[in-house]
C-alpha cells in the first residue's frame, strides 16, 4: 500500500490526538523539577492545606493577610506537536510500520495543534502550520530508504528545550542505554509518547549457532555462539530491558507503546495507539 | 533415446559430495542485527565443533544436484531419435549403346542393372542430340528432388558438367582387362565411394602409394569403437590382394578424421545402398589372389545365392575362397569362391585374369555381398526406397525419370550432447546467480 493510498487516508480521518493530558495521580507542581513559564498562567489563590508544596506559597499574601495561600496555575495546552523518528539502518525492516504510524500521528496532530513538526533522523525535517499541510512531501520524506545511524535518543531527549511545551512522539527502536533516565527529563516538561517498533527477530532471535553479530548501524561486531541457551538468556534480557523502559515512562507520565513491525496493518496500529492513549 | 557412454552415469555418485557438504552446518559469516546492546551482555563461549546434521535441502542444493545430473548426462552421450525422411538416392544410369548389349539371359546390361537396383530411384540421362543441354536438364531434374543424392552408374566417367555425389564405374573394355590389378580394382571400388570426394591412399605392403589419378588416401580409424573405415590394398603380385572395408560402428554413423571427412561422408552417403557396410562387428570384404587353377572361367553353381542374384559370372576366374570356413555364398566348380564368415566376406577371384571387374555385374555383386553382410542391419535400418525402377522409367526411351522422395520414414539420430551441455550451462548460470545472492 502506498503511504497516501486513499484507503489509508480515509482511515486517518477518524484519528484524533489524545495524549494531551497527564495520567491520573499527577497534578501541576507534583514534581520539583517541573518548570514554570509562559505555558503556565496564574489562575487563583486557594488556602494552603497540609501537604502543599511550600514553593507555591504566596509569601507576600501571607505577610499581608496573615494566612497561607497557595498560588494555582492553569497549564496551557501544547501548541506544537513534534514527532521524532529514527530512520537509521536498524529501521529497514520496520519502515512500513514507521511510515504509517508517523503519518497517522502527524495527521491527527494537525487537527489538534497549531504546528506539527516531523524530525527524521537522519534525513530531514517537515513542518506544517497551515490549514493544508503538504502530506505528499511528508510521505516523500518518510519513504526514503532507512540508512545510516539513527538518533542518539539520550542526547536528543535531554537536549529538548523545555519551552514551549510540546506534545512529543518518539518513534524508533530505542536500543540504547540511559533512556530510562532521559525519558523523565522530557516527560516532566512535555507530553511524551514513546512508540517502540520491534521486529520479531529482535524479540525472539533464532539459534544461529556460531555467528558474527554485526550492529547494522554502528558496524560493531561481536562473535557469539547463539544456541538455545543464549537465546533464552537474550529473551530474559530483552524482557527486562523493555520492562524497565516501560515502567520508567509510565511512572513519569509518558505513554509507552510497543508495535510489532510485522503486524503493521493500519487498523492494528491505530488500535495499539488508542489503547496507549496516544490517539483517540 | 540412448546413451553412447552409459558408464558415465556412475559419475552421479559425485552427488554424494554435495550431500556431505550440505550435511555440515554451515556458519553464516555474519548476521546483521538492529543492535548488539543486549548481545554484548551475554557472555561468549567457545564455538562447538561442527556437527554433522541432516542435509540442508535448500533450493540451491537441488539445483546443484540437477546441474550435476545434467552434466553427467551430457557426458553419457545422449542420442535422440527423431523421425525423418530418408534421403532419396537418384541413380543416373548412362544409357549409351554399350549398355544395350545383352547378357546370356537375354536382358540388356541396363536391364540387369535396373532389375538389381530396382529398389532404388533411377534416372537416365536422355539421348539428346545436344549432350550439354541434356546433361544440364537431367541433372537439374535430378537435383529437383529434395535431398537427392545422385550416383552415376556407367562404364565411363560422368561427362563434364555432371557432378554426381557418387558413381559406379563399370569397365567396358573387357578385352583389356588382363592387366587389371588389385590396385585398379581398389581404385574402382574406392571410386564408387570417393570419386568426387577425398583422395584415396592405397597402401601397398605398408607403403602408401599415390594412385595415378591423383586420389590418395582415405580412411583411418577413428575414436575407439565408434567407427573405422579402412581401405588397404596390398601388392597384387606378392602376398594377398586384399581390399578391406572395416567398419566398427553403430549404424549408420561413419566417423573419419582429417580434412576429408565431409567429402568422405558425402560419398559414403551417396553410395549408401551399395558399399557401405554397417554392423556392430567388422565387415570385411576380401579379395584374394587366386591360384593357378583359378584362371579357368567358371560358372556359379548356386545362382540362387543371394549374392549371385543378377550377377553374370560366366567369365569369372575364381579361386577357392580365402577361408573355406563359414557360409559359402558362391561356388565355382564345386568350390566356394565367395564365403561369408562372421562379418567377413571372402572372395576367391583372380581379378587379374578375369574380366569380371569389367562387367556390369561387378558392382551388383558388391551390392549383393554387402547387403548380405548387413542383412540384419537392413531390417533395422528403416531406409525406405522408392518404387521399382519400372515405374520410374515409363517411356522406355531412357529419359530421366525422377522418383519422388520416398514416403516412408526413418529414425534419424540426433546428437543430444549439445542440448545436454546447454542445459548444464543454464543450470550453472542459475547456480551462480543463487550462489551469488546467497553469498
Amino acid at each position: 500500500m502506498e503511504p497516501l493510498d486513499p484507503g489509508f487516508l480515509n482511515g486517518l480521518e477518524r484519528l484524533r490526538w489524545a495524549f494531551v493530558r497527564r495520567p491520573e495521580g499527577h497534578r501541576e507542581g507534583d514534581r520539583r523539577a517541573r518548570a514554570r513559564g509562559p505555558s503556565e498562567e496564574f489562575r487563583e489563590h486557594r488556602a494552603y492545606s497540609r501537604g502543599d508544596d511550600l514553593r507555591y506559597v504566596d509569601w507576600n499574601a501571607a505577610a499581608r493577610l496573615d494566612a497561607l495561600f497557595v498560588k494555582e496555575f492553569t497549564a496551557h495546552r501544547s501548541e506544537i506537536a513534534t514527532i521524532v523518528l529514527s530512520a537509521g539502518a536498524a529501521m529497514r525492516g520496520k519502515q512500513r510500520a514507521t511510515v504509517r504510524i508517523v503519518l497517522g500521528l502527524a495527521y491527527a496532530a494537525a487537527r489538534s495543534f497549531a504546528a506539527v513538526e516531523v524530525i527524521r533522523i537522519p534525513g530531514g525535517f517537515w513542518r506544517a502550520t497551515g490549514a493544508r499541510p503538504d502530506w505528499h512531501s511528508l510521505a516523500a520524506l518518510l519513504s526514503r530508504p532507512a540508512s545510516g545511524r539513527g538518533p542518539d535518543w539520550v542526547s536528543l531527549l535531554r537536549g529538548f528545550p523545555s519551552r514551549p511545551r510540546r506534545a512529543i512522539a518518539a518513534v524508533g527502536g530505542f536500543w540504547q542505554d540511559g533512556l530510562d533516565e532521559a525519558i523523565p527529563h522530557v516527560a516532566l516538561r512535555h507530553d511524551l509518547a514513546m512508540i517502540r517498533i520491534v521486529e520479531r527477530i529482535e524479540r525472539d532471535p533464532p539459534a544461529w549457532g556460531p555467528v558474527t553479530l554485526r550492529d547494522v548501524e554502528t558496524g560493531e561486531e561481536i562473535v557469539r555462539v547463539v544456541e538455545d541457551r543464549e537465546v533464552t538468556a537474550y529473551r530474559a534480557l530483552y524482557a527486562g530491558f523493555e520492562e524497565r523502559l516501560r515502567a520508567e515512562a509510565v511512572s513519569c507520565g509518558a505513554a509507552w507503546v510497543v508495535i510489532d513491525a510485522e503486524d503493521d496493518a493500519p487498523a492494528r496500529l491505530w488500535s495499539a495507539l488508542r489503547e496507549a492513549g496516544v490517539l483517540g | 533415446m540412448r546413451f553412447t557412454q552409459p558408464a558415465a552415469w556412475w559419475a552421479l555418485l559425485l552427488g554424494l559430495v554435495f550431500v556431505l557438504l550440505s550435511s555440515y552446518r554451515r556458519r553464516p559469516d555474519a548476521v546483521e542485527v538492529s543492535s548488539v546492546l543486549l548481545w554484548k551482555r551475554i557472555p561468549p563461549r567457545t564455538p562447538p565443533l561442527r556437527r554433522v546434521r541432516a542435509p540442508r535441502l535448500s533450493a540451491l542444493f537441488w539445483i546443484q544436484l540437477a546441474t550435476l545430473a545434467v552434466l553427467v548426462g551430457s557426458c553419457a552421450g545422449p542420442v535422440w531419435f527423431r523421425r525423418g525422411t530418408a534421403a532419396p538416392v537418384v541413380y543416373a544410369v548412362d544409357a549409351r549403346p554399350s549398355w544395350e548389349t545383352r547378357l546370356r539371359d537375354g536382358r540388356t546390361r541396363l536391364e540387369a542393372i535396373r532389375a538389381q537396383t530396382g529398389r532404388m530411384d533411377v534416372a537416365l540421362p536422355p539421348r539428346d542430340p545436344d549432350p550439354w543441354l541434356a546433361i544440364w536438364r537431367a541433372q537439374a531434374e535430378a537435383r529437383s528432388v529434395p535431398g537427392a543424392k545422385i550416383v552415376w552408374v556407367s562404364d565411363r566417367p560422368p561427362p563434364a558438367g555432371w557432378r554426381p555425389d557418387g558413381q559406379i564405374i563399370v569397365a567396358d573394355d573387357a578385352p583389356n582387362m588382363g592387366w587389371i590389378s588389385a590396385r585398379v580394382v581398389a581404385e574402382r571400388i574406392v571410386g564408387v565411394l570417393l570419386n568426387h570426394g577425398p583422395e584415396c591412399v592405397v597402401r601397398v605392403n605398408g607403403l602408401e602409394t599415390r594412385i595415378p589419378n591423383g586420389r590418395t588416401v582415405i580412411a583411418r580409424p577413428v575414436h575407439g569403437d565408434r567407427a573405422v573405415l579402412e581401405i588397404e590394398v596390398e601388392d597384387a603380385w606378392d602376398g594377398d590382394d586384399r581390399i578391406e572395408f572395416v567398419r566398427v560402428a553403430d549404424p549408420p554413423r561413419v566417423y573419419v578424421e582429417g580434412d576429408v571427412a565431409p567429402e568422405l561422408a558425402r560419398a559414403i552417403a551417396a553410395a549408401h545402398g551399395v558399399l557401405v557396410a554397417e554392423g556392430r562387428e567388422d565387415v570385411r570384404i576380401v579379395t584374394k589372389r587366386g591360384t593357378a587353377e583359378a584362371f579357368r572361367p567358371v560358372s556359379f553353381a548356386l545362382p540362387e545365392s543371394p549374392v549371385g542374384q543378377g550377377v553374370e559370372a560366366g567369365e569369372i576366374a575364381a579361386a577357392v575362397a580365402w577361408a573355406v570356413e563359414g557360409e559359402p555364398l558362391l561356388f565355382a566348380d564345386g568350390r566356394p569362391v565367395v564365403a561369408f564368415e562372421g562379418r567377413e566376406i571372402r572372395l576367391g577371384v583372380e581379378l587379374r585374369g578375369s574380366p569380371w571387374a569389367a562387367t556390369p555385374s561387378f558392382p551388383i555383386f558388391w551390392k549383393n555381398a554387402v547387403d548380405y553382410a548387413r542383412r540384419d542391419v537392413m531390417t533395422a535400418w528403416q531406409r525406405v526406397s522408392g518404387s521399382p525402377l519400372e515405374e520410374a522409367l515409363t517411356d522406355g526411351r531412357g529419359r530421366p525419370a525422377i522418383q519422388l522422395p520416398p514416403a516412408g520414414e526413418v529414425l534419424v539420430e540426433r546428437d543430444g550432447v549439445p542440448w545436454a551441455c546447454a542445459a548444464a550451462l543454464a543450470g550453472m548460470a542459475v547456480l551462480a546467480f543463487f550462489g551469488g545472492r546467497e553469498g
